[in-house]
């Protein structure tokens, strides 16, 4: 085998030997140690193979034996080098792709971010560029450990960081601590604090939780009223208020409100027509840097544009640094147009089916819909109200200032006690008027 | 003993001749070489010199007889 792959490297040659003595010759051959090989008899005449050193020492025992060479067929590197002699350019290029190739290959291409909820993936690329890890960085530059340490110390929810180089991608995969995040919250809730209303309505239906309600199921409420307050009143024995005590109020409160819909426009409008014409131009991304190609310039009044993005990338993560930009200019001429009543009706409903779906998306319940669509000449209006259950309560803080009751009270009865329905000015009244 | 013919047969396709001093004789039926106190020839029919060197032969082949002639 190796010496198989000696004897290409070398070169060799098949020749014929033919004349007076070729016996003699072949003797020569191997007192000169010339290597002979495949020496085979064909009628009048000797085939052999004989490496290209051998063959240059040939001349004198030619000479001497009176025989004659007759070259049959060449092999090995030095036949193959001359024969293509005139391509140094492509094997220059074969080459200098493959250097290309192994020097791209030591950057970081692209970085992934794996793991974040809270944080988004820009924001960390942005953090990383901040320290120096950026697209199109050396990756023997990159320590993951050090990154993973930073990106722990910097981040106080993140508990977990993993930094991996994969072909030309770095990936980092982080885990949040979900738990601080609503231990955060909940601390925002620990404050007391009153549910208030935040629009005009009616109260369907109230389930309190903590706190003392003000209202109850019919009440009409304006904007800003107090619905439940997060102050618990503490009664002695004698049924005085000595104290309050402080918590966040928490209720179910659905009411009863109204939107009022009120949309316009115009029966005539401009429509794009596409004439059909459109025209590609190309854009090249290098380095981050984007060059446009001089070809395929647009020269449209009117067109949209689509532009899709195309990422060289070798396998599944080695991203090249050459982004393609395809940019697609699709012409289009402007008409002035009408709507007919039916087009301009089925709009309008098109419309306010879509104000309900986004109403109902905010868990709101439409119990009624008095909206008109009325058509005229120039204009299509569709104005009313529609009438919905929704959620009530606008959390505010509770202001703690009186601590002490002003009046005394003298057995509130166990049902207000309950509900405490009445403010403390009503049970005040109440009193003197007893 | 010294300098005397080393033929080694393998089968009837392949002979090694060591310790030979010349050819003498090379069709495709018939290799006669020279060694030291004797002729060899080596009798076949498609017979090849793979390789041969000053002092070692490998001939290939259907090979009928080996003879000693002195």
């Amino acid at each position: 085998m190796f010496a198989d792959k000696l004897k290409f490297l070398q070169g060799y040659v098949k020749v014929r030997l033919t004349g007076y003595a070729p016996e003699r010759f072949l003797n020569l051959c191997s007192n000169r140690n010339i290597l002979i090989w495949n020496l085979e008899y064909r009628e009048e005449h000797y085939e052999f193979c004989i490496s290209l050193p051998g063959f240059r020492q040939l001349k004198p025992i030619l000479r001497k034996t009176k025989t004659r060479l007759l070259i049959l067929e060449r092999f090995g590197l030095p036949f193959w080098m001359h024969r293509y002699r005139k391509r140094k350019i492509f094997f220059f290029g074969i080459l200098l792709c493959s250097v290309s190739l192994y020097v791209m290959s030591l950057f970081i291409w692209n970085i992934q971010v794996e793991g974040n909820l809270h944080r988004t993936d820009s924001a960390i690329i942005k953090f990383l560029e901040e320290h120096d890890i950026y697209h199109g960085i050396l990756k023997s530059r990159l320590d993951c450990a050090a990154l993973e340490e930073l990106l722990r110390s910097e981040y106080d929810d993140v508990i977990w960081a993993s930094a991996k180089i994969q072909g030309t991608r770095l990936i980092i995969e982080i885990q949040e601590n979900l738990a601080t995040n609503q231990e955060r919250k909940a601390d925002i809730d620990d404050a007391p604090s009153d549910l208030i209303a935040q629009k005009d309505g009616e109260i369907y239906s109230i389930f309190t939780r903590r706190g003392t309600p003000y209202v109850e199921k019919g009440t009409k409420v304006q904007a800003g009223d107090m619905l439940v307050e997060g102050k618990l009143p503490i009664y002695n024995d004698s049924g005085e208020i000595v104290n309050y005590q402080y918590c966040p109020a928490d209720a179910d409160i659905l009411a009863v409100t109204e939107y009022s819909y009120d949309e316009r426009f115009s029966m005539t409008f401009e429509d794009k027509v596409f004439t059909g014409n459109s025209k590609k131009s190309y854009q090249l991304g290098l380095f981050g840097k984007l060059l446009r190609l001089p070809f395929g310039k647009n020269a449209f009044q009117h067109c949209d544009k689509v532009t899709t993005e195309l990422p060289l990338k070798l396998g599944e993560s080695f991203y090249l640094p050459i982004v393609l930009y395809t940019e697609e200019s699709k012409e289009y001429v402007l008409e002035k147009k009408k709507y007919t009543k039916q087009q301009a009706e089925a709009l309008a409903e098109h419309k306010l089916a879509e104000f309900c779906k986004k109403l109902e998306q905010k868990g709101v319940q439409i119990i009624e819909n008095s909206v008109m669509i009325v058509t005229e000449a120039n204009v299509c209006t569709a104005a009313g109200t529609i009438r919905v259950i929704e959620p009530m309560g606008k959390r505010q803080a509770t202001s703690q200032g009186e601590l002490a009751p002003e009046a005394p009270t003298d057995g509130g009865t166990a049902l207000e006690e309950r509900t405490g329905l009445k403010t403390q000015q009503e049970e005040q009244s109440s009193n003197e008027s007893d | 003993m010294y300098g005397a013919v080393i033929v080694t047969a393998t089968g009837k396709s392949e002979v090694l001749i060591e310790n030979y001093k010349g050819i003498l004789e090379y069709t495709n039926e018939k290799i006669r070489l020279q060694t030291k106190g004797c002729q060899v020839e080596v009798a076949g029919s498609c017979l090849l010199i793979e390789y041969y060197t000053n002092d070692e032969m490998k001939i290939t082949g259907s090979i009928h007889r080996i003879v000693y002639d002195p």
